[in-house]
């Protein structure tokens, strides 16, 4: 078991080496050169070299590189341009929202998934079913930030229940950031939320048809009992094997939903610095993503391993 | 009783009957047919295809004619069966002509992706040892990143246009095409019938092309068309945050972002777009979905 | 009149399948008494399995629906029971001990728990007082060192140990029926030999019923007062053990004794088969469904269905050839019994 561990997380090294080698070569070859940006358009070779020194430009591919490198294990990520901040503290700031509404996104998602997956098998062919298969097929198929603005739409313009822009504030109690949060993290959730819904119908299926599923009502055990206790422990491996690709997703639907309620997160973030080409915030806030998604998937597998009695020894 | 009357009926069939009846229901179009929401699936599929090929038919206006006095006119307007946008360019003709764009860009970026991803996934599958390794954990390190996360820098990379964004939203499917293909290839590579080549001396391009590749392409088709459908999403993921299709061009995704500041006046500018691309979405999800229950009920996820 | 504990009347179960309705058990009647064992014989898919699962309203799927016949058990009416009731009648009244000992223990819970969680679905104990029923009944199913059994997970024990685990789950549930589906098939030689005789001995401690599903005579032999034996989800003849062995009437009977290998056979000669394969259920229906691997087949063979018909001593024989006033000649063979 901790064998095993052990081997995931080694293999977490080569992995966060190509993410990194990526962001690196990302800046190297991104369109706007740094120094020229820094300097103005017209700035005096003198100052472009004294610049590209600094920047430590002037090295080799290969020395940059571990500069790079060692830069990012200090935490340093350069600064932003148009914050004129370090880009750590900026990210630092941001992430946890992100991760806020991604985590609540999911949990609904999973929650709701599991719900309807179950009743859905333990209904095969009927109405419900049906239901709840056509609704998996619309998660998957809506695009996030067309459902979120028809949201805004009927919630906020409409019926003016529910605030649109921002996060709220903690001071006005929780009950504003939660309002706020509400529609951002239900358009979350819904890809995931139908992703569930297939993977624990069909692993439900597979589970109920067992045969110790048939031997525990030989034995008279309540059908809820055999269900929900036993059929549910069953068919979760599955489940759980994919909440790292839906997490992923999540992170991709953060990116397009925050723009559309200014939720203050990464998604935000990154759009902003893509926008007024800030291009050290760029790098830094990807390069995050990447490592807190290689993290996150990485400690879902380790789940996914505890989860099982086989592995277990 | 009556269920056992309808049970002496049946008793009236030869068995070389009930043989042709399943051979006939085994075949793979009468199962991709017998699945209604895969028949549904391609129907869309199909009408999605036709309106961007014959888009100048099917719309009769311009998508780009300005008409500025006859601005964000409401759907069913005279006219203009979807109403005007906020430029008063006919809404219906831009969603036409925007099918165009967003089908060949998702089709060019499933072929992009799907070329990249088979070389990848074929070389590391068939090389297997180090430089599997190598490849998988590039592979690996590309994944990390949100996908959608991958197209936008991409295309800040290469720039805006179709071209690009083809080849940014290519790139970004290459990791998933490569995984199943060196899936299949590991699979099959150790099959009684590849060793037997082997032994008897087939040059390692012809075992790959000629017994690896046709055999390994079921999942892969499955994959193509589903990714079709994820590519959809993601252009007009990128074209709505203005980094992929930039107007006048029409894109559902630009057509969309324009109709988001326009919400409480007009809010069919955003919606008509999005349920294309639904729809589009969903006739393609469908289609895929149908053809894997053809092939193998049993490859499920 | 005496009153039986298991009593089945024309009971048919139906599958539903895209290419035709399959006739799993085609009207089977039979009865078991308090403390009989009774064994069900037949080759594989001839419906032995579909019954038992009918009786305890067990159809694994939802295509199979009993469409006709009667159930009663104790006099009760099995077939009207409410979810309730089939809950209480389910591991109290009759008890099931399946085929293969790895796949009916949840492979992710305690051999403990789900003994426990089994007493506990029908007496109101606290959970060690359940716990210490479930040791003594492992010990005395003869499992060493139960206590500590209790906590092991399924996969850490051996077939024929999961299948003891199985007996003594069944045992706590004091029921008065058990119905064992070719409980020994998936054991070695050995451990068969051992389960049967646990088998027979706790049967003749608590005199419960046991209905034997089987492809084995050997084993029937062994076990069983009466048999029952079945082709094509009907049952052809029904006799008393020794009755069978040593008078067996029906020409599917007679084939199923002559496949049966004996140690007196001459070494290195065929064994004898039955020629063919079991009709496809999709399509019988019309006479007996025996009739074209049969021998002694007529032409009225394939239009009348035979009804089983008592050729006294209980010994019930469906085929049109074998009544009272005629009896069939049985060509070669081997005397068994």
């Amino acid at each position: 078991m901790l064998r095993l561990v052990w081997k995931r997380l080694l293999q977490l090294i080569p992995t966060m080496l190509i993410v990194v080698s990526i962001t690196f070569v990302i800046t190297r070859v991104i369109p706007g050169d740094p120094v020229s940006v820094l300097a103005g358009p017209e700035a005096d070779p003198q100052v472009i070299a004294e610049l590209q020194a600094s920047l430590g430009l002037d090295k080799s591919i290969p020395e940059q590189f571990v500069m790079y490198v060692s830069d990012i294990c200090r935490g340093d990520f350069g600064t932003s341009l148009n914050y004129n901040e370090p880009v750590f503290s900026l990210i630092l700031d941001r992430i946890p929202k992100t991760l806020l509404i991604t985590f609540t996104g999911l949990i609904i998602a999973l929650v709701g998934g599991i719900v309807l997956g179950t009743v859905s098998a333990l209904r095969q062919n009927s109405i419900i079913d049906h239901l709840c298969t056509f609704f998996a097929l619309l998660g998957a198929s809506m695009p996030v930030f067309w459902i979120a603005i028809m949201s805004i739409f009927v919630f906020s313009v409409q019926l003016g229940l529910l605030p649109v822009m921002g996060m709220g504030s903690l001071d006005q109690g929780i009950g504003d950031v939660a309002s706020h949060m509400l529609l951002p993290c239900l358009c979350l959730a819904l890809a995931p939320m139908a992703t569930f819904t297939r993977t624990t119908r069909s692993s439900m299926l597979d589970t109920i048809n067992n045969d110790y599923i048939r031997a525990l009502r030989a034995r008279g055990v309540k059908e809820r009992r055999i269900i929900w206790k036993h059929a549910f422990k069953n068919a979760l491996p599955p489940i759980i094997s994919i909440l790292g690709v839906q997490l992923g997703i999540s992170f991709s639907g953060a990116i397009m939903t925050e723009n559309i309620f200014s939720w203050p997160g990464m998604g935000t973030l990154i759009s902003t610095a893509i926008n007024t080409r800030d291009y050290a915030l760029v790098q830094g806030a990807i390069l995050t993503l990447a490592v807190v998604n290689v993290v996150i998937s990485l400690l879902m597998d380790i789940l996914y391993m505890l989860i099982q009695p086989k592995v277990k020894i | 009783m009556n269920t056992t009357n309808t049970a002496a009926s049946e008793r009236a069939i030869s068995s070389e009957a009930l043989f042709k009846r399943e051979e006939k229901a085994n075949s793979l179009w009468r199962k991709f047919c017998r699945n209604r929401a895969a028949v549904v699936g391609l129907i869309i599929v199909a009408f999605m295809v036709f309106i961007a090929v014959f888009s100048p038919l099917v719309a009769q206006q311009s998508p780009n004619e300005l008409d500025l006095p006859n601005r964000l006119l409401p759907p069913l307007s005279p006219g203009h069966l979807f109403g005007t946008d906020e430029f008063g360019r006919d809404l219906f003709a831009r969603i036409i002509y925007g099918s165009r764009t967003s089908i060949i860009i998702a089709a060019g970026a499933s072929v992009v992706g799907c070329l990249l991803g088979l070389v990848v996934g074929l070389v590391a599958g068939y090389a297997g040892g180090a430089v599997d390794s190598v490849l998988m954990r590039i592979v690996d390190g590309m994944f990390a990143f949100p996908s959608i996360l991958l197209s936008i820098v991409l295309v800040t990379v290469l720039g805006n246009g179709a071209l690009n964004v083809i080849l940014a939203l290519g790139i970004s499917s290459l990791p998933k095409f490569a995984r199943v293909v060196r899936g299949q290839v590991t699979i099959l590579k150790n099959e009684e019938y590849c060793n037997a080549e082997r032994v008897l001396g087939a040059s390692h391009l012809r075992l790959v092309i000629r017994h690896i590749l046709p055999n390994a392409m079921s999942p892969i088709i499955v994959y193509f068309t589903l990714n079709i459908a994820s590519a959809i999403l993601s252009e007009a993921g990128l074209s709505f945050l203005g980094l992929g299709i930039i107007a006048p061009t029409p894109s559902w995704g630009n057509i969309l972002r324009a109709g988001n500041s326009f919400l409480g006046t007009a809010p069919h500018v955003a919606f008509l777009p999005g349920a294309f691309i639904l729809l589009a979405v969903l006739g393609f999800n469908l289609t895929g979905d149908g053809i894997r229950d053809a092939l193998d009920p049993k490859m499920k996820r | 009149m005496d009153k039986h504990l298991v009593e089945v009347k024309n009971l048919r179960t139906y599958f539903y399948t895209a290419s035709g309705i399959s006739k799993a058990v085609d009207g089977v009647s039979f009865t078991v008494d308090e403390g009989e064992t009774l064994g069900i014989v037949g080759e594989s898919g001839c419906g032995k399995s579909v019954m038992s699962a009918s009786i305890m309203r067990l159809l694994a799927s939802k295509a199979g629906k009993i469409v006709d016949g009667t159930v009663h058990f104790n006099g009760a009416d099995v077939r009207a029971l409410n979810e309730n009731q089939l809950r209480e009648f389910r591991g109290k009244d009759v008890a099931m001990i399946f085929q293969d000992p790895m796949t009916t223990l949840d492979p992710v819970f305690k051999i403990g728990d789900q003994m426990v969680e089994a007493i506990q679905a029908h007496e109101n104990i606290t959970k060690e007082e359940a716990r210490r029923i479930s040791a003594e009944a492992l010990g005395k199913v003869g499992i060493p060192d139960p206590e500590k059994r209790l906590n092991s997970y399924p996969f850490e024990l051996s077939g024929g140990m999961c299948q003891r685990v199985a007996i003594a789950m069944v045992l706590c549930g004091k029921p008065k029926l058990i119905i064992a589906d070719e409980p020994t098939t998936a054991l070695d030689v050995t451990m068969q030999a051992q389960i049967l005789k646990l088998m027979k001995q706790l049967q003749t401690e608590s005199h419960t019923a046991i209905m034997l599903i089987t492809h084995n005579l050997g084993v029937v032999w062994e076990m069983c007062d009466r048999v029952m034996v079945m082709y094509a989800g009907r049952v052809v003849e029904q006799a008393a053990v020794k009755e069978l062995y040593s008078n067996p009437m029906h020409p599917y009977t007679w084939g199923l004794m002559d496949s049966m290998p004996a140690l007196n056979d001459t070494p290195k000669e065929p064994m004898s088969t039955i020629e063919g394969m079991p009709p496809d259920l999709r399509l019988v229906g019309k006479g007996c469904n025996f009739r074209d691997r049969c021998k002694y087949a007529q032409p009225q063979c394939a239009e009348v269905v035979p009804e089983p018909v008592d050729l006294g001593n209980g010994h019930c024989v469906a085929c049109l050839l074998q009544t009272r006033e005629h009896r069939l000649e049985r060509e070669g063979g081997k005397r068994h019994g």
